[in-house]
Parts: structure tokens; C-alpha cells; sequence
């Protein structure tokens, strides 16, 4: 799984990708910080191991 | 260069009435291994955390380097970083069983980025993990610290400035646990230190391979990592 922040045209992307590279959760974000919460969000609804 | 030992009948570390008795070779059973030499290189077998808020993307690539290396690159943001972790915490540390960790790597840029590589618990914040045994080098200085840690609000000792990166050069850092308390820390294999790593510090949780870097300023940083090694015995 990879989890990452991407910059968007307003404020950031968290998306978490399988291991074939495919979306499976996205959030957005208005600034890192709460980019970050995201992340750690999802990183525990997903996390592979 | 001298001539091999050569044991035609073979060598064992097993008593003659162990299953492996009479196998040629060393019982490979005994330890748990892992070792990664970066001649391949599959994206999922890692959990990966990345952060990209430079507009642009980060990379991790196999790249030509002898003796196999991967060559991770960073977006261009400050704090944009790239974080690996094996998908699957398989290291519990235990009192009695010994347990090692060998790395070699290096970063574009030894000052301004965060560096951070070991065994560590899964978690999206590599830098300031609960659990592991790791090496951690902050952004703004070249210094380096290891740091053993049980559950980040119990246990954790660590010691500072245990040797310094140098930019676009490669390092050899290690551990040892003897399985008795103690973990020595080791850089371009000389014995720098010594760690407690009784009860009250060993981590308690499975743990993984990982490493990463975040950079310290507005610049893509690099990391290439040559080998990971790491091992436990059964």
C-alpha cells in the first residue's frame, strides 16, 4: 500500500494505492496538517499488515 | 587471494540427530533472515509513505550501481518525503534470541534532510515511531542518532551523535542485540556504543524493515540504498 499527500489545485490529494498502483480511498484536504489527519486516518481503516 | 577450506562432506551447526543431521549445510532454519541486495525491486512489498507537495512526484527506481541499488528521489517541497516499510512486521525482538541489523546507504545531501532507517513498527510517521530499533538523522545537522524504543511514552533510550553522514557518500550502519540486554551500534563497522536494551526498552511489538527520507528544505533529496540486512535468531 502506499499512502500519499499530493498537491491539488486547492490544497492536497490523500490517496491510498494497492499494490498494483490502483486508488482505493481518497480524502482532500485543505492544508497539510489536515492532510496529515487524513493519512493517518485511512493509514488506520487500511493498513496491510 | 588464497584457496577456499574446502568440506567435501559438508558443515553443519546441527546435532547429528536434528531431522538436518546429515544435511551438507548450515541449517538455514535457525535464523530468520532478511536480506535485500536491491537487484529487484517490487513497489508492493512495501508500505509506502509519501508525501508530495512540490507539484511534482517522488521516484524509487532499481538504479546502476554495483552490487544493486535503490535510488529514492523526492519530490521537491521542504518536507516532502518518501518512506519505505516491508509489508509485514516480522521481527518481535525477545530476551534470548540475538538479533542484527546491517545497512549501507546514502543521501544527496547529509545536512538539510531527515534520515531515518532500521526495524520500526508500521506507521505513517516514521520519524517519531512508537517502536523500533533505528538510526535517525534531523534535518539541519549531519549527525545521526540510534535510538531503542518501546512504546514511545514508556521506553526509549537512545544515544546522539553517533556519527555523521557525509553527502553522496556511502555509510555502513549496524546493530547487534545480544540477547541479554545490550545492543551494540556500529558505523563503517566499528563498534561505537552501547545501548540498554533491557525490558523496559526492547521493543514489544513486531517489528519491520524500513527507511526514508524528508527534505530539509525546498530541494529533491536523495537516498540510494545499497543493502538492508537484517536477522534474528529462532
Amino acid at each position: 500500500m502506499r499512502y500519499r499527500i499530493k498537491k491539488a489545485k486547492s490544497g492536497f490529494t490523500v490517496t491510498v494505492e494497492d499494490a498494483d498502483g490502483k486508488v482505493v480511498a481518497t480524502k482532500s484536504a485543505a492544508d497539510m496538517k489536515a492532510a496529515v489527519k487524513a493519512r493517518n486516518e485511512l493509514f488506520a481503516k487500511t493498513r496491510d499488515t | 587471494m588464497g584457496a577456499p577450506v574446502r568440506y567435501p562432506f559438508g558443515v553443519t551447526n546441527v546435532d547429528s540427530t536434528d531431522p538436518l543431521g546429515m544435511f551438507g549445510m548450515l541449517d538455514p532454519t535457525k535464523w530468520h533472515v532478511f536480506f535485500d541486495d536491491f537487484d529487484t525491486f517490487t513497489a508492493g512489498d512495501w508500505t509506502i509513505t509519501t508525501t508530495e507537495a512540490g507539484g511534482g512526484s517522488a521516484s524509487e527506481a532499481l538504479t546502476d550501481v554495483d552490487g544493486g541499488a535503490l535510488l529514492v528521489t523526492n519530490d521537491a517541497a521542504d518536507d516532502d518525503a518518501d518512506f519505505f516499510q516491508k509489508v509485514g512486521e516480522s521481527f518481535l525482538l525477545a530476551s534470548g534470541k540475538r538479533a542484527f541489523f546491517k545497512t549501507r546507504f546514502k543521501v544527496s545531501d547529509a545536512t538539510q534532510s531527515d534520515v531515518v532507517i532500521g526495524l520500526q513498527v508500521t506507521d505513517t510517521t516514521p520519524l517519531d515511531v512508537t517502536d523500533g530499533i533505528y538510526f535517525l538523522k534531523a534535518d539541519g545537522a549531519a549527525t545521526f542518532d540510534v535510538i531503542c524504543r518501546k512504546n514511545a511514552t514508556t521506553g526509549s533510550t537512545s544515544a546522539s551523535a553517533v556519527g555523521s553522514l557525509v553527502s553522496d557518500t556511502f555509510i555502513t550502519l549496524a546493530w547487534a542485540y545480544d540477547g541479554k540486554g545490550s545492543l551494540k551500534y556500529f558505523v563503517d563497522d566499528v563498534h561505537k556504543g552501547t545501548l540498554d536494551a533491557s525490558s523496559a526498552y526492547l521493543p514489544d511489538t513486531e517489528l519491520t524493515v524500513s527507511f526514508g527520507i524528508q527534505n530539509g528544505e525546498a530541494v529533491a533529496k536523495t537516498m540510494t540504498v545499497d543493502y538492508i540486512f537484517a536477522a534474528k535468531e529462532r
